[in-house]
C-alpha cells in the first residue's frame, strides 16, 4: 500500500510514543498489553478524523512535542491539555484540523491532565508486532522501532481516509472530560484486601494520595497515609497475574496503581480501579492527588455498560456528520 | 480482580500439584476459545482470567468455568519439554558467583556443579517477555536461614535467567532469592 511521510519530529518532548488499543493474548508469555493509557481520549481522537476506533495514535506526555507536517494531513488532538499550538497560534482540541505542508504543531506546556493523543486520518504506519502497533517501552518493541520518538524521526501514514466533510468537526463540549487536580477513582476491593486491617482499608478509602515523580507507563506510585497491614501476613505474595488498574501495596504501605506495561507482580493488591476510570489515572501527573472509593463488582459492570451506551451515542454522532 | 479480571486461586503454595491444576484449567480455557475471554495468565498457584463483561457477563463466565472444570481430566496435558541452556559462569557473565560460593561456604566449582546437577521446572512466565520462573534450586544453594523460617516463599528457591531482550545475551543469576530491583514489580 502507498505510504506517505506525514510528520517530521522536531522535538520529541518528554515522552512520545505510538500506541493503539494494545497487544492482547500474549500475557501468558510475559508480554503486557501496552496501548493508549487513556482509552477514552484515544478513541475520540480516532473517531474525529474518521479512523477505525483502534488506529495507532501519538501519545504525548506533559510537554515539548514539536512536529512539522510534511504534507496535507487531517488531525485531531484530545486528552490532556498540553497547550497545543499551530504555527504559534493556540489550537483547539477535540476537533479536526487540516494541516498543510510546513505547519508546525507544538505542545508547549501542560495545563490540565498529562497525556494528549494526536490522531491522523489514515493512522500512523508502523509494523504490527503480535497483532499490535503499540510501543512496549521496557520490552523495546512495537510502535516506532520499539522506542519513544526522537528528534529527526519521520512518521508515515496511509493516505487519508477522511472525507473533507469531517473538517472542522467538533466533539461536543459537554462530553469533553475535565481533568481535575484531584481525581476520584472508583475501586473494586480485592483480591488481597483481607491482608489489611479494617483501619487500613479505611485509611485507603478516606485519604488523599499524592502522585509522586515515580509515575510512568508501568504504574503510578502514590504517597500519603500508610495503609495498615494485618500483623500475621507478609508484604509480598506468590507472584500472580495483574490487570491494568490493580492497586499494589508494597511494604511501605503506599499504594501503586499498575498500568499497561506489567503482567505479573508479587505485592498484595488491596483493590483495582474501575476500568472506565483508567482514563483519569492516565491523566495524573506528579503533584496531582487521588482519592479512592469502594464500589461492588455489580456496580462496576453497570458503569461499564453506561460508558458503552455513551460511546454508542458518540459513534452515532460521528456517523451523522 | 477489578471489573475485568477473575482470579482463580488453586492453592497457597508453590508446588508442582497446584501449578499443574492452574495450567490444566488455562489449557482448557484456551482449547474452548470462549468468546469474551481476553487473556489467561497462569502463575504459580492462581489463574487470572481477563474478560470483557460487555461480551461475557461474570456469572456466565463462572458457569462456563464450572462446566469446564468438570470435564478437565479428559483434556490432554502435555509432557514437559526439556531445553538445555548453555551457561557461562563467573567473571563478566556471573559476577555474583563468588559471593554465592562464599555465602554457602562452598567452592565456586561446587556452585556450578550443583547448579547444573538437575533439571528446573518452569512454573510460569511473566514479569517480562519469555521470563521463566523456575524451581527448585538444589538444597545446598538455597538460603537455609530463611528456608527454616515460617515461610517457604521468603526463601523462594528459584533460579531465573535474566535476559537482555535486545542483544540476546544470557546470564544466570543464582541468588538465594531470585528477585530483581524493579520498583514496581516485586516479582
Amino acid at each position: 500500500m502507498e505510504r506517505v511521510a506525514a510528520f517530521e519530529v522536531l522535538e520529541p518532548g518528554i515522552l512520545t510514543t505510538i500506541q493503539d488499543v494494545g497487544r492482547y493474548g500474549f500475557s501468558q508469555s510475559g508480554v503486557p498489553p501496552s496501548g493508549a493509557l487513556d482509552p477514552f481520549s484515544f478513541t475520540i481522537a480516532n473517531l474525529l478524523v474518521g479512523n477505525r476506533e483502534g488506529e495507532a495514535c501519538l501519545e504525548a506526555t506533559i510537554m515539548g512535542l514539536k512536529l512539522k507536517a510534511l504534507r496535507e494531513v487531517v488531525i485531531a488532538i484530545t486528552g490532556g491539555d498540553l497547550s497545543p499550538t499551530l504555527n504559534r497560534e493556540s489550537l483547539e482540541m477535540w476537533r479536526t484540523h487540516l494541516l498543510v505542508e510546513g505547519d508546525i504543531i507544538h505542545f508547549k506546556r501542560v495545563r490540565t491532565g498529562c497525556r494528549a493523543y494526536l490522531a491522523i486520518s489514515g493512522g500512523f504506519l508502523v509494523p504490527k508486532i503480535m497483532g499490535s502497533q503499540s510501543t512496549y517501552l521496557s520490552g523495546k518493541f512495537g510502535g516506532f522501532e520499539g522506542r519513544a520518538l526522537k528528534r529527526g524521526d519521520t512518521l508515515y501514514s496511509l493516505p487519508t481516509q477522511s472525507p473533507l466533510t469531517k473538517l472542522g468537526l467538533r466533539f461536543p463540549a459537554e462530553w469533553i472530560p475535565q481533568w481535575e487536580k484531584e481525581a476520584f477513582l472508583a475501586v473494586i476491593p480485592g483480591p488481597q484486601d483481607h491482608h489489611f486491617t479494617q483501619q487500613g482499608f479505611q485509611t485507603f478509602c478516606s485519604s488523599s494520595y499524592q502522585v509522586t515523580p515515580q509515575c510512568d507507563r508501568m504504574g503510578v506510585r502514590l504517597d500519603g497515609p500508610k495503609i495498615e497491614r494485618r500483623s500475621d501476613v507478609e508484604d509480598s505474595i506468590i507472584s500472580e497475574g495483574l490487570i491494568s488498574g490493580a492497586i499494589q501495596v508494597p511494604g511501605d504501605g503506599k499504594p501503586i496503581i499498575i498500568l499497561t506495561e506489567l503482567v505479573t507482580g508479587g505485592y498484595t493488591k488491596i483493590a483495582s480501579v474501575l476500568s472506565t476510570d483508567l482514563t483519569k489515572v492516565a491523566q495524573l501527573k506528579p503533584g496531582d492527588r487521588v482519592r479512592f472509593f469502594s464500589i461492588s463488582i455489580e456496580e462496576a459492570h453497570q458503569l461499564i455498560w453506561e460508558q458503552e451506551e455513551r460511546f454508542r451515542s458518540f459513534k452515532d454522532f460521528f456517523e451523522q456528520r | 480482580m477489578g471489573d475485568r479480571g477473575l482470579l482463580l486461586e488453586l492453592g497457597d503454595e508453590i508446588s508442582f500439584e497446584v501449578n499443574e491444576k492452574v495450567r490444566r484449567i488455562a489449557l482448557g480455557i484456551r482449547a474452548e476459545a470462549i468468546d469474551g475471554i481476553v487473556e489467561t495468565i497462569p502463575t504459580y498457584r492462581s489463574l487470572l482470567i481477563i474478560y470483557n463483561p460487555l461480551i461475557l457477563p461474570l456469572d456466565e463466565l463462572k458457569k462456563k468455568l464450572k462446566r469446564l472444570e468438570e470435564g478437565l481430566q479428559q483434556t490432554p496435558f502435555p509432557n514437559p519439554k526439556l531445553t538445555r541452556i548453555p551457561v557461562l559462569y563467573g567473571g563478566l557473565y556471573g559476577p555474583d558467583l563468588e559471593g554465592v560460593a562464599n555465602y554457602h561456604q562452598i567452592s565456586s566449582e561446587d556452585v556450578i556443579r550443583l547448579h547444573c546437577s538437575k533439571p528446573y521446572f518452569i512454573y510460569m512466565i511473566g514479569f517480562m517477555p519469555g521470563f521463566p520462573y523456575m524451581g527448585e534450586l538444589p538444597e545446598a544453594l538455597t538460603d537455609r536461614d530463611l528456608f527454616n523460617g515460617e515461610s517457604r516463599r521468603m526463601a523462594d528457591p528459584r533460579s531465573n535467567p535474566y535476559q537482555n531482550v535486545r542483544s540476546g545475551k544470557g546470564t544466570t543469576r543464582s541468588a538465594p532469592d531470585g528477585r530483581s530491583s524493579s520498583i514496581l514489580s516485586n516479582h
